[in-house]
């Protein structure tokens, strides 16, 4: 059931019409959620279902006996129990998401008798993002940054809550466990602001990223086939149509959960206006990047033990974060240019990936102002960004080399100037400076309702004029 | 503004839905063919003809098509048996569009229903149509059929709740009508592209992709049929016509032996076996089945994608006219014990 779907609007329909028109209590009122978002689950997968209500479980109970042996101080009993979920977690992950990779990997290098047909296996829907929800609530358990809840109910709904489900963002039980505490007001301006954020979502989704979709399908089907120009302008589409389709992804699930009453993580800051790599992680998929951050990069070492250290754990951190997106040397490749990007920018400029010049600052005292201006800092951070996606788009890396060589290559156009995809990229432009001088949210809640009544009704219409080409998300995959 | 764009639109609406419903859409080709024989009282039997592009026959880079329909009738009133033949064929439909317009042809008291099987929809995804107003025609399938074939839904793009949208549509008089703004804002963009190309001196290549041409050659033909969705939606067709007691022939359409070649190689008898199982798996008799993978030449085919020249479509008929011919004849003669399928 896509967000994008005609499925997906009946049943949010029906879900908010029950949750808010018939039930009345909190708890009742959380296990439909509980529910609804198994049903959800259940609509792509119904044997899938069975394996997440399963791994919920055995997290929601692993954290209960590792709260249990730190109170009864007994670490290593804690420590083994930590392990076995990790173990579980990542294993469940490695088994459905890269046996067969690693398998061919190593068929690669040895020959191998032909691959067992289990590693054959769909990927379930989501597991990436589920699971990395249950490891970090076992870890701040262990940790003891927080007690574990006793309400399976809430634990389950925390990892299945279907507005994240499938693609995040990634939420901490730190945010969404106190949301569970009490039921939340849902007034008048909370759904105002949902819906805007629906309304937004819904337009990068189905008129931007789609149709940037069609145009860059076309040109990385067929690369040696099309011309300069063409390549041209779908190393600029694929930049932005990723931006839409995901960012549009967590608009409408932010949308969603904000008119069931619940709040979701900021996931995207407008990253094309980050003036470095490490500003993009603080722009782009915010709820990964700190997950990374805090449950790989810092039990690495993170940066307190020496400067080498610090570039191999920036390394090993993003290439671990390329390979999470897939199972595909395009993607290890991607993560490691991302990790090489960081580690030289910390050198060259002295700051932590994660630290805004500003915390650099007061943490180090002042470091040197950059010489070069911003808007050219922001272009070539933009470029090597944009030059990343391509490694992340094509589906080997000589179809990354065919690409450059194509943008290159002289030859003539396809057909005609692809003026539809030039006018979406010049709009994502368009968009991230405007949000240097406004934003959007205040400038809308400024504009009178019957106004804002129009709008909407132009927005339904713009996705029935473009729903027909509408199609997955990207992060569906991963 | 906003307000007078949704009020253009409205208020455009004919124009709008005219634009979208294009040459190429069901409600001017196959749609019409039945409306057209609802109208009329047949003089002979009738005999309803689903197919696709594969039995529309031409010379590369000409207009005017000869098609499998008209050339059955013309065989089956040389033979002494003329009928009143319903040609439910358009290029782009798919096994599901022969689904969603089985019901209005048994309405028209069809006698025999003949039905071509496409390989190549079952090998290849991007032979699905390519045109979007196609799934205009999905307005006809019925809620409950297209439970049947839910299987058969994602995979062509459609959902259950479409054609009841779409028949809203048709009700309120929207239909194709934002498909006629998208068309009208394509081609704005067209011609901005082209006038900007020609402003710029930008060259435009000339003749095929020849990666695609590569690719669609290159496509293998001994799969599995049997895990398509065209199949299952296929053996929904023959079940509802079983219970209507209505006898159809299933023809497989010839493929290029030069495409074929690939495939035999190893194994001259994987393709054959591979078509064979998806008789089986239809649940298709001998006489319902008619395998006409390899009955045509090289030289009658005018690419890869199996499509035929002028004179492939008088070839193709006269096997498919002999064993329609031979499935009248038996329905002729009074019912013998096993001749269950004969009404």
């Amino acid at each position: 059931m896509l967000f994008n779907s005609l499925y997906f609007l009946v049943y949010l329909l029906v879900v908010l019409t029950i949750y808010h028109g018939v039930l009345r209590s909190f708890a009742a009122q959380k296990l439909f959620l509980l529910g609804a978002s198994w049903l959800f689950y259940a609509t792509w997968s119904p044997r899938f279902l069975l394996l997440l209500i399963a791994t919920t479980y055995v997290d929601f109970e692993l954290a209960r006996a590792i709260h249990r042996a730190r109170e009864a101080a007994a670490p290593a009993r804690a420590r083994t129990l930590l392990v076995t979920s990790l173990v579980l977690n990542l294993g469940m992950l490695g088994f459905f998401k890269y046996g067969l990779f690693f398998y061919q990997s190593a068929d690669a290098l040895v020959p191998l008798p032909p691959a067992p047909g289990f590693l054959a296996v769909v990927v379930p829907l989501g597991i990436s993002f589920y699971t990395f929800h249950s490891i970090s609530y076992v870890i701040d358990t262990y940790r003891g940054v927080r007690p574990p809840t006793d309400a399976f109910s809430d634990f389950a709904l925390y990892v299945a809550f279907f507005p994240q489900l499938i693609a995040g963002p990634i939420t901490r039980w730190g945010f969404f466990g106190p949301q569970l505490a009490e039921k939340p007001h849902v007034g008048l301006t909370r759904i105002e602001a949902s819906l805007f954020l629906l309304a937004v979502g819904y337009v990068k989704k189905v008129v931007c990223a789609d149709s940037l979709g069609g145009f860059v399908d076309a040109v990385y089907g067929d690369v040696t086939e099309h011309g300069t120009v063409d390549i041209v302008v779908a190393f600029y589409a694929y930049a932005f149509q990723i931006y839409f389709d995901f960012s549009g992804y967590t608009d409408i699930a932010m949308g969603v959960a904000g008119l069931l009453g619940f709040r979701l993580p900021e996931n995207f800051r407008h990253p094309y206006l980050a003036e470095s790599p490490s500003e993009f992680w603080r722009r782009w998929h915010i709820s990964l990047s700190t997950w990374l951050r805090d449950y790989l990069y810092i039990p690495l070492g993170g940066s307190r033990r020496g400067d080498v250290r610090t570039y191999v754990n920036l390394l090993l951190t993003m290439l671990l974060g390329g390979l999470w997106h897939g199972a595909a040397w395009t993607f290890v490749l991607w993560g490691a240019f991302h990790g090489a990007w960081l580690a030289v920018h910390r050198a060259v400029s002295g700051r932590d990936w994660w630290r805004s010049p500003r915390e650099t600052a007061l943490a180090a005292g002042d470091p040197p102002a950059p010489r070069t201006p911003l808007w050219l800092r922001r272009a070539v951070t933009f470029h090597l960004v944009a030059a990343a996606w391509v490694l992340f788009r094509a589906g080997s890396v000589s179809e990354f080399v065919l690409f450059f060589s194509g943008m290159v290559s002289g030859r003539p156009l396809m057909d005609t100037v692809p003026v539809g995809p030039i006018l979406l990229v010049l709009l994502g432009f368009a968009t991230h400076g405007l949000a240097t001088r406004f934003e959007l949210s205040a400038v809308w809640r400024a504009v009178p309702r019957p106004v804002q009544g129009a709008v909407y009704g132009f927005v339904v219409v713009l996705i029935g004029l473009f729903s027909a080409q509408s199609g997955r998300f990207i992060y569906f995959q991963f | 503004m906003i307000a007078a764009c949704v009020w253009a639109l409205y208020a455009n609406r004919d124009v709008l839905a005219d634009l979208g419903r294009g040459d190429g859409a069901p409600d001017r080709g196959v749609l019409r063919s039945l409306e057209i024989a609802a109208e009329r009282t047949p003089r002979f039997e009738r005999i309803a003809l689903f197919g696709d592009s594969l039995v529309m026959c031409a010379q590369p880079g000409a207009d005017r098509f000869e098609t499998l329909g008209s050339n059955l009738r013309r065989q089956l009133v040389a033979a002494g048996t003329p009928v009143a033949l319903v040609d439910l064929s358009q290029a782009g439909l798919v096994p599901l569009h022969f689904f969603a317009l089985l019901d209005e042809a048994l309405a028209l008291d069809a006698r025999l229903v003949v039905i071509e099987v496409n390989l190549r929809k079952f090998i290849d995804p991007l032979a699905r149509p390519a045109e979007e107003r196609l799934p205009g025609a999905f307005r006809k399938l019925e809620f409950l059929r297209s439970l049947q074939v839910l299987d058969g839904l994602e995979p062509e793009g459609v959902t259950l709740l479409d054609p009841p949208l779409m028949r809203l549509k048709e009700h309120l008089g929207l239909l194709y009508v934002l498909e006629g703004a998208r068309e009208g804002g394509l081609a704005s963009l067209h011609s901005m592209g082209e006038w900007l190309r020609s402003t710029l001196g930008l060259a435009r290549r000339e003749g095929p992709s020849f990666t695609e041409v590569a690719r669609r050659a290159e496509l293998p033909y001994a799969i599995d049929y049997t895990t398509s969705h065209n199949a299952s939606i296929l053996r929904a067709m023959v079940q509802d016509l079983r219970e209507a007691r209505v006898p159809f022939i299933l023809f497989v359409a010839p493929v290029d032996p030069a495409g074929l070649r690939a495939d035999l190689g190893s194994d001259p008898d994987a393709v054959q076996r591979r078509i064979d199982e998806l008789q089986r798996y239809l649940g298709a008799e001998p006489t319902e089945w008619l395998d006409l993978h390899d009955a045509l030449p090289s030289s009658l085919f005018r690419d890869y994608d199996n499509h035929l020249v002028g004179s492939g479509c008088a070839r193709l008929a006269r096997p498919i006219a002999q064993r329609v011919l031979h499935v009248l004849a038996r329905r002729a003669r009074p019912a013998t014990a096993g001749g269950g399928l004969e009404r």
